[in-house]
């Protein structure tokens, strides 16, 4: 079993401050190991599948994840999803079988509603600067919380892995008229662009 | 000899030559800007890495060493396929840190190589094999290894959050406008879309 405390030191060191969401990508990543079955990989055979975003609060829980799961950055084994949400889903290449786990609302819900949140961080006070005093409980909590109260842990699912298709349907972007592969589209007020015409480093 | 940290190690999970030159050229940009290790946020790091290459392994040794984490928000890949990286600070500048095409390579020289063209995994290679190529990596001379160049005129912002939302053509729901798709001409919510599932 994977013990989501034996990596919170290396969390903390890797990650850079304290902070709940990385402690709570511990254990949702340690869940998912647990559910499938499997230790922490130091090559590339899981595949961690985030469901966050860009421009949103807690995606520090990725780190959380890299760090428990050993799908990290540099070896290509994280990928985000963008759908603004904390799922992960844990896939083995090896196997094709895959469990999603997620924390459970009420639970991000209070974290969210603590202290940390309410008057420091929406405040623009950057996580080094909050007193420990008011974030090594919330650490506690989310390492120490029953896994049933904290997590949402799916079935193990069939998951075939398999490389991503090449796309082959593109279309004229509105606004340079050049070229592009229809999923890296983008709507502009209406229009089909590309991501480079929406100012946005997709 | 760079030292390197064992939880770096252990954060990436094998030994191999480009995490620890990941983590070299960070210390390298930090130190040309000025800076420490970012414990917060409001630097970036853009390793000038695609996927599907050996050597993206690079930016896990550059988060570990700038701070600029993939959870913080704060590396992007540039998939320029490049061992490069550009490290970022809005008060500082930016700096851009190269390996040297003849760095690169005498290190593919190291027999580690070999075995990773044969399709072995890192963590499958003899540590007799491995160790060689990351101690050359680790004290190989920095002019030798490394061009710095700062940039100046640099800058990158995330995109200002947007109010703007549309319908999804297939389910009917509310999407952020720059979370919509497009698919057979139809703008698409990520999950009717399909193209966000691997």
């Amino acid at each position: 079993m994977v013990d989501p405390k034996d990596y919170l030191e290396m969390g903390l060191k890797f990650h850079g401050h304290k902070c709940p969401a990385m402690p709570m990508g511990l254990r949702v990543g340690a869940a998912a190991m647990n559910k499938l079955g499997v230790g922490r990989t130091g090559d590339s055979e899981w595949l961690a599948l985030v469901e966050m975003g860009e421009n949103h609060c807690a995606t520090c829980f990725a780190d959380g994840v890299q760090v428990i799961t050993g799908c990290t950055f540099g070896k290509g084994n994280i990928r985000k999803l963008d759908y603004g949400k904390w799922g992960l889903t844990l896939v083995n290449k090896k196997t094709g079988q895959a469990v999603r786990v997620s924390p459970k609302a009420e639970a991000m819900a209070k974290n969210k509603a603590s202290s940390f949140f309410t008057d420091y961080r929406t405040k623009g006070v950057p996580p080094t600067k909050v007193p420990a005093a008011v974030v090594d409980p919330l650490i506690e909590g989310v390492m120490n919380a029953p896994e049933a109260m904290l997590l949402n842990v799916g079935e193990v699912f069939d998951y075939p892995y398999q490389e991503k298709k090449h796309s082959f349907e593109s279309f004229v972007c509105e606004e340079c008229g050049e070229m592009v592969v229809e999923p890296y589209g983008r709507l502009k007020g209406g229009k089909k662009v590309c991501p480079v015409c929406l100012g946005w480093e997709a | 000899m760079i030292d390197l940290p064992e939880w770096v190690w252990e954060f990436h999970g094998h030994h191999c030559p480009f995490m620890p030159m990941g983590y070299r050229m960070g210390l390298i940009g930090l130190r040309e800007l000025g800076m420490e290790k970012v414990k917060d946020h409001g630097a970036f790091a853009f390793p000038e890495i695609g996927l599907g290459h050996p050597q993206t392994c690079m930016a896990d040794g550059i988060q570990a060493a700038t701070g600029c984490t993939y959870g913080k928000m704060m590396m992007e890949r540039t998939n320029f396929g490049k061992i490069a990286f550009t490290l970022y600070e809005p008060s500082k500048g930016a700096v851009r840190v190269a390996a040297r095409a003849g760095f690169l390579a005498d290190l593919g020289k190291f027999a580690f190589f070999s075995f990773r063209m044969k399709g072995v995994e890192p963590s499958e290679i003899p540590e007799e094999i491995t160790m060689p190529a990351v101690e050359f990596v680790l004290s190989v001379p920095e002019e030798k290894a490394f061009g710095v160049e700062k940039l100046a005129g640099f800058s990158f912002s995330r995109p200002k959050g947007s109010f703007a939302k549309d319908i999804c053509d297939n389910c009917g729901e509310v999407v952020f406008e720059r979370y919509l798709r497009i698919k057979d001409g139809k703008q698409l919510c990520i999950p009717c879309s399909t193209y966000g599932k691997e």
